[in-house]
């Protein structure tokens, strides 16, 4: 049996796969991947289903694991120091480990990491996923965070390692991180509520990402939106990209454990394909500046990155490591 | 179906506004459209979202398109009854009040101005309507609380609210189905499981529901 003991579970480790869908009704969120294009970037270098399991871990840590039998792995994220035993190795590159190997990754840049193994993290499902749910405490591993010690099975596969091993993915065919994101505004049922100036505020300057921001939401700070106040809105349905403007006019986008209703007005939403790079926005650091964008335009550039998920891994990008 | 306002939200979601006030008439014709669209069978529509007046339908750009899924919801909105004759549950909850079961109860009946076997009657002989399940996990937002109990939230909340804390805030009347933090007056308990994510039917309420709250003599198991 293949497996994996985690030795630094960093800030943040929970188990992902795809997400929960279909359970919102009940106040289920959906979970799964803050960056969805570098989850599934990870799964495809290995071999995987796009939806398979992996781990994802804050990029403010550090991830630290120790290989049980023979693994092939990929870690994806904006970037950073990734070494087994001690020698340097890349991001977005399939990684032949031998039992006993240790993995570490540090001075990670971005806010997550991604950590795919070949046959996915074999943890039960629960309501039809792998994903943690820590509001609630069920899925992943025992609902709950994961800690030094763990050490958890990986699923069987019959993908061809060795045709794998030492894939690297193009970098030109990932989405634009940046720690001055730029990032994509859909029209919300509130935007008219934004005053003149907020609606300037919006598109013209930046704001930083709080610290207290997590899995469920990004908090912003910046230049406060002033919006028509209402007593009266009544909840509604919420999406991850979401904007909420709440009282205080400090906005939040809604990530993947947002809850599944809000009643705070909704200005606007961050397109799916613009999802990983405020994802990847580093808290303090990182900066987010907003334009108006179409659904034609978000749709466009959905396509292109599902696109570069599905192109095959081309051989001359493929050399052996061993 | 009057006044019903489509548009989209974003890229991948519709948005279903049936109304603008809290009604429950309106609430079950949401879950009756939501419940048409599941009849439908439309793999492409990802997730059906109820709000109090409206309905979030999210699905995939990909593979359907906005102009296509409206026509879908249209369709479905046809078959949406005026909310008498959809299926109603009836729910029974027991719940022991007051005493360690339920904190504020004394709190509660000072406000109204009442005895707490009065709150406890008050509470106990309403219908409430599940209106939506959300913000946390199985949390049933429940409408139709006597206007005699209506009262603000505390102004220090709680940092840990036991599971099956039955509370009341403002106009509504809830029960936490899970330890958390909270802010809403606790008048009781009950013994019944409320969310469950491993067993098949994982959340023991369904929007739509009605509920009578059944107070329950002796010791709390």
């Amino acid at each position: 049996m293949s497996g994996f003991r985690v030795d630094d579970s960093g800030l943040l480790m929970t188990i992902q796969d795809g997400g929960r869908t279909g359970w919102s009704y009940i106040g289920v969120p959906v979970s799964g991947p803050m960056d969805w294009f570098a989850f599934r970037a990870a799964n495809r270098l290995v071999g995987n289903n796009e939806n398979c399991a992996e781990l994802e871990f804050s990029a403010l840590g550090s991830g630290k694991f120790t290989a049980i039998g023979e693994l092939l792995i990929a870690v994806t994220g904006v970037g950073g120091s990734i070494k087994v035993n001690h020698l340097p190795m890349s991001f977005w590159t399939a990684i032949r480990l031998h039992h006993g190997d240790q993995l570490a990754i540090t001075d990670a840049q971005g806010a997550w990491c991604y950590l795919a193994i070949s046959g996915g993290v074999d943890v039960p499902e629960v309501m039809g996923s792998r994903s943690t749910c820590l509001m609630a405490h069920f899925g992943g591993l025992e609902g709950r965070a994961l800690q030094s010690g763990d050490v958890l099975p990986v699923g069987s596969t019959d993908s061809d390692w060795s045709r794998l091993a030492g894939g690297t993915w193009n970098l030109e065919r990932t989405p634009q991180y940046s720690q001055t994101a730029r990032v994509g505004v859909l029209p919300g049922p509130h935007f008219e509520w934004l005053s003149t100036e907020s609606r300037q505020s919006l598109f013209e300057s930046s704001f930083n990402i709080d610290p207290s921001s997590n899995r469920m939401g990004y908090r912003l700070m910046g230049d406060k939106l002033v919006t028509r106040v209402s007593n009266e809105l009544l909840s509604e349905g919420v999406v991850a990209g979401t904007i909420q403007v709440p009282q205080n006019g400090l906005p939040i986008i809604l990530m993947a454990d947002h809850q599944t209703v809000g009643g705070y007005p909704v200005i606007g939403i961050v397109p799916i394909a613009d999802l990983p790079i405020i994802a990847q926005c580093p808290p303090n650091c990182g900066s987010v500046s907003f334009y108006p964008s179409t659904n034609e335009e978000a749709i466009n550039q959905l396509e292109m990155l599902h696109g570069w998920l599905n192109e095959p891994l081309e051989e001359d990008e493929i050399w052996s490591l061993t | 179906m009057r006044n019903v306002e489509i548009a989209p939200y974003g890229e991948s979601a519709i948005r279903v506004v049936l109304g603008d006030r809290l009604d429950w008439q309106l609430n079950q014709q949401v879950h009756s459209l939501r419940a048409n669209l599941l009849t439908g069978a439309h793999p492409e529509l990802r997730d059906l979202i109820p709000g109090y007046a409206s309905l979030l339908v999210r699905f995939d750009p990909l593979i359907i398109g906005l102009k296509e899924v409206e026509a879908i919801i249209q369709e479905a909105l046809e078959c949406v009854s005026s909310g008498s004759e959809v299926e109603t549950r009836e729910i029974s909850i027991p719940v022991y009040y007051g005493g360690q079961s339920g904190p504020d109860l004394g709190r509660v009946a000072q406000y109204a101005g009442i005895s707490a076997e009065d709150v406890i009657q008050l509470h106990a002989s309403g219908s409430y309507r599940v209106f939506i399940i959300g913000f946390t996990p199985g949390f049933a937002y429940m409408g139709g609380l006597p206007d005699q109990l209506v009262m603000p939230r505390l102004t220090s909340p709680r940092t840990a609210v036991p599971a099956g804390s039955v509370g009341i805030a403002g106009q509504q009347t809830g029960i936490y189905p899970l330890e958390s933090p909270g802010g809403w007056q606790l008048i009781g308990w009950t013994p019944l499981v409320m969310f469950d994510a491993h067993v098949s039917e994982p959340c023991f309420l369904q929007p739509g529901d009605m509920v009578q709250f059944i107070p329950q003599n002796g010791e709390r198991p």
